[in-house]
């Protein structure tokens, strides 16, 4: 070599020892703002881009059980338009500057990520800003996003390796919200509507938990300064449900999911681990990678020169953690493999690994973080992750030091205390037919339809039809007897003989609405009539005895007769009202049954379902402390069944000593179809039963149902 | 004195910063091996890896008749070992380091990359070298790879992949490039022990491979263990045979394949220029701009209003010898066939009379850019750029060329690139569910 080449080269060497590589992933700066949102910024100036990413604690875990399987949907329906553009115009303004939006949910938290070049920065800003705190929930979007996410569900049961991930997570976790699938199920979600989405996404997107942060070819504080203009007013304070530590998994249990004819079954091993913070994680993380994720691993690797092809995945939550051993094999195969794979979790802690393979496997943990997380996006993801579970805003930089110091003694005694073979949750998804028998020689199995939830969700209490206990009917008996107390007594409610509501009355659909007046008056018994205006026509509905008619038109002169069908129909509204409905409760043969509690907007309920002597069915939500009655709902048992008409009352106002309500809101499947606001009410008027009888002509025929 | 200035000048130079932002292609350069080995040195300070690729010219264009696959056989043979390492010995060693390696075919190469610790790069050159000319060939290796290759090619077949195959086929007559990179089944099993070895020894020297180094590394140390490892292989010599020049398309063609699919698909495919000739970058934009928005155009046309289709998409294809523009569209169960054609094509027929807005123009290109530097975020997506540029184009820097014509392009570019979508030589395909099943035309595709 020259004497100028080795000068070169020597150079080199000590330039490049000036300009250190920056050591990985260095810590970005991280400022939080008033409202409590933590924001982060690392500027690297060598490409033109630009990547913001938002976090929120607003994973599937954070579901109420009625909610379950929100989290995704309003995740999904950040990007379809917020306050103040539409789905097409936000999709629009993204692609017209090149950039993606993209959102997700996981167990614990959803985010919101964004590309875009870094000339784009404030737009950038602006746009991420209002998808996550003012999304549209545009009545399409939200009846797509249900749709999609019912046809996910359906579609993951076909996948049997979901199938077995589910159920396996289900074991380990009875009773947790870790157990239950972030998916949710067919009958939770069919169950999800406006309500629940818009209401998760008001309770879990506010800044005090989240994070904020922006990586590129940006100037920080210019950042900064963005970032407390577009999320500066972002206030409140999240719905921090507490995940509690589980309580274990109840087993070890076998639990097979039934797939008749299949040829092949996917296996689970399942152990519970500690959390992400615990100090035990950096061991597992060595062990599992020796356990099951190498080439040279011990599934991998297998026994008496055998390959399983199984292998090992540990997810570490906030709260605890779960190694699945996981696999596929032919029929014939399953039970040979299933004593294969808990062979390897025994040998593990009877032939711990040595220190050789530590220092190997430390090694390739440690050295690979930086490699992995190479890019803008990564970098920033780690950060989020770390940030999420409290980690130090140098984690990333220092995590693969962490992991060198991990010993071969830390691994022993980490796979001594958790490696339990003896006590692992077993899942096999496939013909129970063909080692069932070979199954039941190793424990207890419990086997399942394919079809059957890793999870069963309670139904919601205006769903549950499950048969009465006798507290339930006493409770109900006597929440319904205070209802109707807090409405006047049973006495002045019988003492009304006819009533005349009018209403202002608003008609919801497609984005759309149309304002209207209505009119209903009753006279005892039997006898109805409900008359509405939209648009200068109007419509007519009457019930005079056994005789029901309907009239249309400008000047309501077509009329129809109905049939006994729709007298029947008409018999139904007239016991509709609440003034009726609490009356019914009162009546021999009518059974209440207190089924639990919910809410009603933010007020909590006692739900009691009433089923009359003629069994007509209805749920009615009593207002825990006032005891009105605020909503009744009418549902087939299951959102699966059928629909599910609910009414809301509110406004409540003495009226005649009777307590009536102001305003209804009516939601079929959780969507508003319509709202009445009371202009008038006045009880016991003398109506004239000529208001009720059917006026001259007959056109047409019966009236169509 | 002088040469202590000079070194001082260096090391200012060096000490002034990293590359200039926004540029592709940054300090790379390439050297030439004396064994004809090219080697292109891409250094980053910054970067917190080093990406080690070798591309071969051995992709399924230098088959030979009657012992096709041999290509993407190789992308596994060559992780079957060798004298000095076990079968699956180079994976484990680059995992061991904290590495990942991979490998995948195309008509025109195959690249076998590993992406690394900076200071296991000496590690990358000795698996490479060992492997490029001493690989250890055997029938159990060759058997094994076979029976994966057929699961590989079931696995594989999407519609739009058989599609885009289908194409290829009918818009070339002789061409290399009108056969599936997996081969056809018939030569897989005909093929030996002594076919491969042929194959290995023509395509696999150094004088028919390109490195590319990529990340934090130290640009005289990778040459200097370039020269060591790579530089005294022997060269595969020999020299290619250029292609007769396949007969152009002068009339549609059209074809229907059934039973590949849930719903109807449409594709509809153009012989195209090579990727480093003009209007190639203009087609590539014109791909995005009519397919990759929520309005483009074709997904106003098709998609939206009316809703014939469920999606749209559409790219150029970049090879070496040519290339192809295609379209593909998912078609509604109720929508009808002929007018989605005419939708379609009524599209680009428009494009020739109406020049394109620059709005939309400006949009396409900035979608692309931005996807191109997100690309380039990674040691091994700049590697990426690089050796498929060297490859395809016989330019490492062509990315950055290609970036400056896109960013140029015109409306009337567009125009001018859109009369390569003649309608006289665009090979049309149906791709049906099986109820829907009608004769096709003969397997060449010919009408």
């Amino acid at each position: 070599m020259s004497p100028r080449a080795r000068t070169v080269r020597a150079f080199v060497a000590f330039a490049l020892l000036l300009l250190a590589p920056r050591s990985f992933a260095a810590p970005p700066v991280v400022r939080t703002f008033d409202n409590g949102l933590r924001v982060a910024v690392w500027s690297d100036p060598r490409l033109p881009v630009l990547q913001i990413q938002v976090l929120v604690p607003a994973g599937s875990t954070q579901e109420k059980p009625r909610e379950r399987g929100a989290a995704r949907i309003t995740a999904a329906l950040l990007t379809l338009g917020t306050t103040s553009r539409d789905a097409a115009q936000f999709t629009t303004e993204v692609e017209r500057l090149g950039g993606t939006v993209a959102a997700s949910a996981s167990l614990e938290y959803a985010t919101l990520s964004g590309s875009f070049r870094a000339a784009d920065l404030e737009l950038a800003m602006e746009l991420m800003a209002d998808a996550t705190i003012r999304p549209l929930f545009g009545d399409d979007e939200i009846a797509n996003a249900l749709a999609d996410a019912l046809q996910t569900v359906a579609r993951s049961r076909q996948i049997l390796g979901l199938v077995a991930d589910e159920h396996v997570s289900a074991r380990v976790f009875p009773g947790h919200p870790y157990g239950v699938p972030e998916l949710g199920t067919l009958e939770s979600v069919a169950g999800l509507g406006r309500e629940q989405v818009q209401g998760f996404h008001r309770e879990c997107y506010r800044p005090d938990r989240a994070l904020l942060a922006i990586a590129g070819n940006v100037d920080a504080e210019r950042v900064f300064a963005l970032a407390e203009e577009h999320f500066g007013d972002w206030k409140g304070r999240a719905r921090a449900t507490p995940i509690p530590a589980p309580g274990g998994p109840a087993g070890p249990g076998i639990r097979l999911v039934d797939v008749p004819g299949a040829t092949r079954a996917e296996i689970r091993l399942g152990l519970i681990a500690p959390g992400r913070n615990a100090p035990d994680a950096l061991a597992l993380d060595v062990a599992n990678d020796l356990l099951g994720i190498g080439p040279a691993s011990r599934l991998n690797a297998g026994t008496s020169g055998r390959t399983l092809r199984a292998y090992s995945t540990l997810a570490l939550h906030r709260e605890a953690g779960m190694l699945v051993l996981a696999t596929a094999a032919d029929n014939d195969s399953v039970p040979g493999m299933i004593d294969r794979m808990r062979g390897e979790l025994r040998r593990f802690v009877a032939e711990p690994p040595s220190e050789g393979e530590v220092a190997a496997s430390r090694r390739t943990l440690g050295r690979s973080f930086p490699i992995d997380n190479e890019g803008l996006i990564s970098q920033v993801g780690q950060w989020l992750s770390a940030a999420f579970h409290g980690f130090s805003d140098d984690f990333a930089d220092r995590h693969p030091e962490r992991i060198q110091a991990v010993t071969v003694e830390d691994v022993r005694a980490v796979a001594a205390r958790w490696f339990d073979a003896d006590h692992a949750e077993l899942v096999v998804v496939g013909a129970a037919s063909a080692f069932e028998p070979a199954l039941a020689r190793m424990g207890k199995v419990e086997v399942v339809p394919l079809a059957a939830p890793a999870v069963q969700t309670a139904p919601s209490p205006a769903m549950d039809l499950s048969p009465p206990g006798v507290e339930a009917l006493e409770r109900g008996k006597a929440l319904a007897a205070r209802a109707l107390a807090a409405h006047g007594g049973a006495a002045r409610l019988r003492g009304i003989k006819d009533s005349d509501v009018a209403s202002e009355v608003v008609l919801y659909g497609r984005g759309q609405t149309i304002t209207g007046t209505q009119r209903e008056q009753r006279r005892e018994p039997w006898q109805l009539r409900i008359e509405s205006t939209f648009r200068h026509v109007v419509a007519i509905q009457a019930l005079n005895g056994r005789q029901a008619w309907s009239a249309a038109g400008a000047q309501a002169d077509s009329i129809l007769d109905a049939d006994s069908l729709g007298v029947a129909e008409m018999r139904a509204v007239f016991l509709g009202d609440p003034l009726h409905v609490l009356l019914a409760c009162t009546e021999t043969g009518t059974r209440l049954a207190w089924r639990g509690e919910d809410e009603i907007g933010v007020r909590p309920t006692d739900v009691v379902e009433m089923v009359t002597a003629g069994e007509q069915r209805r749920v009615l939500f009593f207002d825990r402390e006032t005891h009105h009655l605020v909503a009744m709902e009418d549902n087939q048992g299951s959102p699966l069944a059928g629909p599910a008409l609910r009414r809301l009352f509110g406004e409540y106002r003495s009226q005649q000593g009777i307590l009536w309500p102001h305003f209804e809101e009516r939601l079929l499947n959780g969507e508003r179809t319509l709202t009445l606001k009371t202009t008038q009410v006045r009880f016991n008027t003398g109506l004239a039963g000529a208001v009720f009888e059917r006026p001259g002509q007959v056109t047409g025929g019966h009236r169509r149902r | 004195m002088k040469g202590t200035h000079w070194v001082v000048a260096v090391g200012l130079a060096l000490i002034a910063g990293p590359a200039q932002a926004g540029a592709v292609t940054g300090d790379a350069r390439l050297v030439t091996l004396k064994n004809g080995m090219r080697v292109i040195l891409a250094p980053d300070d910054r970067a917190t890896a080093v990406d080690v690729a070798v591309w071969y010219e051995s992709g399924a264009r230098f088959e030979r008749t009657g012992k096709t696959g041999q290509a993407h056989l190789f992308e596994h043979l060559m992780f079957r070992g060798s004298e000095r390492y076990d079968s699956g010995e180079h994976r484990r060693r680059v995992r061991a380091e904290g590495g990942s390696s991979g490998a995948y075919a195309t008509h025109d190469f195959t690249c076998f990359y590993q992406t690394l610790p900076s200071d296991a790069l000496e590690l990358a050159f000795q698996l490479e070298a060992d492997r490029m000319t001493g690989l250890e060939l055997t029938q159990e290796a060759l058997d094994s790879e076979r029976r994966l290759v057929a699961d590989e090619r079931a696995r594989q077949a999407t519609p739009i992949r058989r599609g885009l195959e289908r194409l290829y086929a009918m818009a070339w007559n002789t061409h290399p490039y009108r056969g599936s990179l997996f081969g056809l089944e018939r030569d897989l099993e005909r093929l030996t022990l002594q076919d491969c070895k042929s194959f290995y020894r023509a395509r696999f020297g150094p004088d028919r491979a390109v490195v590319t180094v990529v990340g934090h590394f130290e640009s005289e140390q990778a040459l200097e263990l370039a020269r060591r490892y790579f530089e005294p292989l022997k060269p595969a010599g020999g020299r290619d045979q250029a292609l007769p020049a396949d007969k152009p398309v002068d009339a549609e063609r059209r074809a229907v394949e059934p039973g590949v699919t849930p719903v109807r698909i449409v594709m509809a495919g153009w012989r195209g220029p090579r990727r480093a000739d003009r209007d190639w970058p203009e087609l590539s934009l014109l791909a995005t701009l009519l397919t990759r928005a929520s309005d483009a155009r074709l997904t106003r046309a098709l998609v939206v209003d009316p809703p014939l289709c469920l999606a749209v998409q559409g790219d150029m294809d970049s090879r070496r010898d040519a290339s192809m523009f295609y379209l593909a569209a998912s078609v509604a169960p109720q929508a009808d066939s002929a007018e989605v054609e005419s939708r379609l094509f009524g599209e680009l027929g428009r494009l020739l009379v109406e020049p394109v807005g620059e709005e939309e123009l400006e949009r396409a290109k900035r979608q692309i850019e931005t996807a191109v530097w997100f690309g380039l975020q990674t040691s091994r997506g700049r590697a990426q750029a690089l050796g498929t540029g060297q490859m395809l184009a016989g330019d490492f820097q062509d990315l950055e060329r290609q970036l400056e014509r896109i960013r140029a392009c015109t409306p009337a570019d567009l125009q001018r690139a859109a009369r390569h979508l003649d309608p006289a030589r665009r090979n049309v395909l149906w791709l049906k569910p099986s109820q829907d099943a009608m004769p096709t035309s003969d397997p060449g595709g010919r009408p």
